[in-house]
């Protein structure tokens, strides 16, 4: 005798009960409860982490921080220097232009000694 | 204001992804035996199927916007998807094992043989079917399921799953019509 499709469903409504499991629900709310001190740790720390990220973002290279430094105390040594830096500049190049006039007055003085 | 008891599942999974803990707690005491009774028809083992449906839930509640309301689809459909596949997973990885298992192991595989020789006939018949097509017959005459339903949590086509039905069926009343030649000739 062939199987009906309706003895095949009343043999699978049939079959053997589930086995009650053991307070299911209860172990997974309380799991869950344990798990949410968790949580809020988490969420602390995923605001250092943001912070952190912050921070980092404002942060530069070593060499960087060098070139900025001895950039800055150059200005600084400039800008308390400044005057005295100027003026013995002025008489640097006073002192040159009268040397130069001199050797230029000397040496047509020269060629013209010769030439007599 | 509703109370939780009143909310729809979608409504408390809105809760949760806010952390509400009293939603989870209504979430799991609403389903939980559902999706343990599936599990258990999927894994015939039933340390097997509260695992998989405690991790599943401890899943939701650490990462609650797995789920996304906007696509407009049930709670119970994306929680099945994730029970099938939770077990489908534990299936493949025990497959794997049983197939590095060694000769001194032997005596294990005869032990599990003999308790599966334990299980009732119905039991012993919807084990022997391939997963899919148990998968199929359970989410649709088990829990009810309409097709449409079940082929989207198993993320098939509605002719696909109604053909693994088909074909279910089909192996089903061809273990019992053995069942029952064998049982004439014994007798």
């Amino acid at each position: 005798m062939q199987t009906t499709d309706e003895q095949l469903n009343e043999l699978l409504k049939r079959a053997a009960p589930i086995p009650v499991n053991n307070n299911l629900a209860q172990r997974i709310i309380l799991s869950a409860d344990k798990n949410m001190h968790g949580y809020s740790e988490n969420e602390n720390g995923n605001a250092v982490s943001l912070f952190k990220q912050i921070l980092n973002s404002f942060m530069i290279p070593k060499p960087a921080y060098a070139l900025a430094c001895s950039m800055l105390l150059g200005v600084l040594v400039g800008w308390q220097n400044s005057d005295v830096a100027g003026i013995s500049l002025n008489l640097e190049e006073s002192l040159t232009v009268t040397t130069i006039e001199e050797d230029l007055s000397s040496l047509f003085l020269a060629e013209v000694n010769y030439y007599e | 204001m509703k109370s939780l008891q009143q909310q729809t599942d979608e409504e408390l999974m809105v809760l949760i992804q806010a952390h509400s803990h009293d939603a989870f707690s209504e979430l799991v005491l609403r389903h939980s035996d559902r999706f343990y009774a599936l599990s258990y028809r999927t894994l015939f083992n039933q340390s097997d199927a509260e695992d998989i449906v405690q991790e599943s839930f401890l899943k939701l509640w650490h990462k609650p916007t797995l789920w996304k309301p906007k696509r407009g689809s049930k709670f119970t459909t994306w929680f099945y998807r994730l029970i099938v596949n939770a077990c489908h997973d534990l299936n493949k990885k025990k497959s794997s094992q049983e197939y590095s298992f060694n000769d001194d192991d032997h005596d294990q595989v005869i032990e599990d043989d003999h308790s599966s020789s334990q299980l009732s006939d119905i039991e012993a018949a919807l084990k022997q079917l391939p997963e899919r097509q148990r998968t199929a017959l359970n989410l649709c005459f088990y829990e009810g399921l309409s097709n449409k339903e079940a082929a989207v949590i198993m993320d098939i086509r509605l002719k696909a799953l109604q053909s693994l039905i088909m074909r279910a069926k089909t192996a089903l009343k061809e273990y019992f019509n053995l069942s029952e030649e064998n049982d004439h000739a014994n007798n």
